[in-house]
């Protein structure tokens, strides 16, 4: 029997650093689709959960055929790297060319599946002018829901979520500082929509928060206030009786909270389709007293 | 565009009545109904350090209570803390069994003496444990502290007892360990947990 003796080295990259940041891959979309499917199954927004997949399909395709839009050039991209800004925040780019063909072709997609009064809704998005969809994407960058038409808002995040994950995709996680608190994503500046405990390698038991807008996932410590970085009196919170594989955490500094979700309960569990399909929790949590500190493009909410 | 503040979003039974869900043709009513069938269960979710021994590994603690009062709070799970750069995530078979430990019905909860020659042991209070152990150490510092070495010069030692101290401690503790050992002249005082 030989035996193998540990080198200098060995231990401590086993331990090694924590992968800061997560770019999407190339079938987000597509795992998106499949898990919002296998959540649709009996579920009380089944039907609704089977139309973002349809969507979630229609924009694996959008990606697969190569959206345009190259990310900022290099010396840009060190500059960010910098002064830790965004590199691929909405306000220092134009809106990629080609992203109201990829809102169209989205609507076009989804629209046959729908019902009656939704097929009217989405008529705007292939109607509507050119500066009318500009400004409703800057509406939901700037996160005025209240301003936003909540029908068409899903299709139009779903295709700037198609462009932005396409420049996401184009960087290296070297070239993206990371903010000293990072609430918000590194990338792209936007709000996370959720946050996710991942398993397997490097990431094991991490937690990492979901970007709504590039898909890009960030880490941040557990038992941590994601909004203000308090520590203490971290509460979580399920639904009694059912499983933990989604947990709100909140903080009771902010009065905020943002969904955990364990991918060790489950390893298909997705940081979007699993915060959609827990809109309960959500609804518990409001009346609760806590507000959400992550926002979901698939689904807007109205005025109270 | 909003970069370094955040914003927070309602999401409310009435506001879902103007939601996407609605404005696209769908029915809220039976995920709204739903919310009615459920309450929230709470955890708290605390990063704490394993008592065990000197390499210190990071955990996470989640129990069950909310500190009210007349409430007892119950730890429910431990796991080590991933994030911690001593352990990242892992933790030895003592610092896995913590849940059994902390929640053992066969705490030590009081002090107890076995005189001895004997098996059993007795609960005694927690004065007459003080005065006990003040009792010997005074009087066996009395019978062998050495005030002068053959030389004549003062050394103040005190060799015929040892302290043993905690491992996990804080640098607090350990301070204060130190003064309150060393003053009486022992030199033989450890923390550690490899008993």
């Amino acid at each position: 029997m030989t035996t193998t003796l540990l080198q200098p080295g060995e231990i401590e990259a086993a331990a090694g650093d924590i992968p800061e940041l997560r770019l999407p891959p190339a079938d987000l979309f597509l795992m998106r689709a499949r898990r919002l499917e296998q959540l649709s199954e009996g579920h009380a927004l089944g039907d609704y959960l089977r139309f973002v997949a349809r969507l979630a399909h229609a924009q694996q395709a959008a990606l697969d055929a190569g959206p345009a839009g190259e990310p900022p050039a290099a010396d840009r991209l060190a500059q960010c790297r910098e002064y830790q800004m965004p590199p691929l925040a909405p306000a220092g780019l134009a809106l990629p060319a080609g992203w109201r063909d990829t809102a169209r072709q989205l609507a076009q997609a989804v629209k046959s599946g729908l019902p009656a009064p939704g097929q009217t809704a989405l008529e705007p998005i292939l109607s509507g002018e050119d500066a009318w969809l500009d400004a409703q994407a800057v509406q939901l960058f700037e996160g005025h829901t209240q301003a936003l038409d909540a029908a068409i808002a899903p299709v139009i995040g779903a295709a700037l979520q198609v462009h932005w994950s396409h420049l996401a995709r184009q960087l290296h996680p070297a070239q993206v500082a990371r903010p000293e608190h990072p609430n918000l994503c590194p990338v792209c500046g936007s709000h996370p929509v959720s946050s996710m405990v991942r398993i397997g390698g490097a990431e094991n038991g991490l937690r990492y928060l979901h970007c709504t807008l590039c898909n890009s996932e960030w880490h941040v410590v557990r038992a941590k206030c994601s909004n203000c970085d308090n520590t203490r009196d971290i509460a979580c919170y399920h639904l009694e009786g059912k499983d933990r594989l989604v947990q709100a955490e909140s903080c009771p500094e902010c009065q905020t909270y943002l969904k955990v979700i364990h991918q060790e309960k489950d390893p298909q569990a997705d940081p979007v389709a699993d915060d959609l399909a827990t809109l309960t929790l959500d609804l518990l949590m409001d009346e609760a007293g806590f507000a959400r500190s992550g926002i979901n493009w698939y689904l807007i909410h109205g005025p109270a | 565009m909003q970069v370094t503040r955040r914003q927070f979003f309602r999401i409310c039974a009435a506001g879902v009545g103007s939601s996407s869900l609605a404005a696209l043709g769908f029915a809220p009513g039976e995920a709204l109904a739903e919310v009615r069938a459920f309450k929230l269960a709470r955890t708290t979710e605390t990063r704490n350090t394993c008592p065990y021994c000197s390499v210190g590994c990071g955990l996470l603690m989640y129990s069950l209570g909310d500190n009210a009062k007349n409430t007892r709070g119950k730890i429910i799970h431990v796991e080590g803390d991933p994030d911690h750069p001593v352990n990242r995530g892992t933790l030895c078979p003592k610092g896995a069994g913590l849940l059994d430990f902390v929640n053992s019905p066969h705490r030590l909860q009081y002090p107890q003496y076995r005189a001895p020659g004997s098996k059993e042991w007795t609960r005694i209070s927690w004065d007459d444990a003080f005065s006990r152990i003040a009792r010997l150490m005074k009087d066996d510092r009395d019978k062998h502290f050495i005030a002068k070495n053959d030389k004549g010069e003062t050394v103040n030692r005190w060799l015929s007892t040892g302290f043993l101290a905690a491992s996990a401690s804080s640098n607090e503790t350990g301070y204060l360990t130190y003064k309150v050992v060393r003053s009486m002249g022992i030199l033989g005082f450890d923390n550690q947990a490899r008993v």
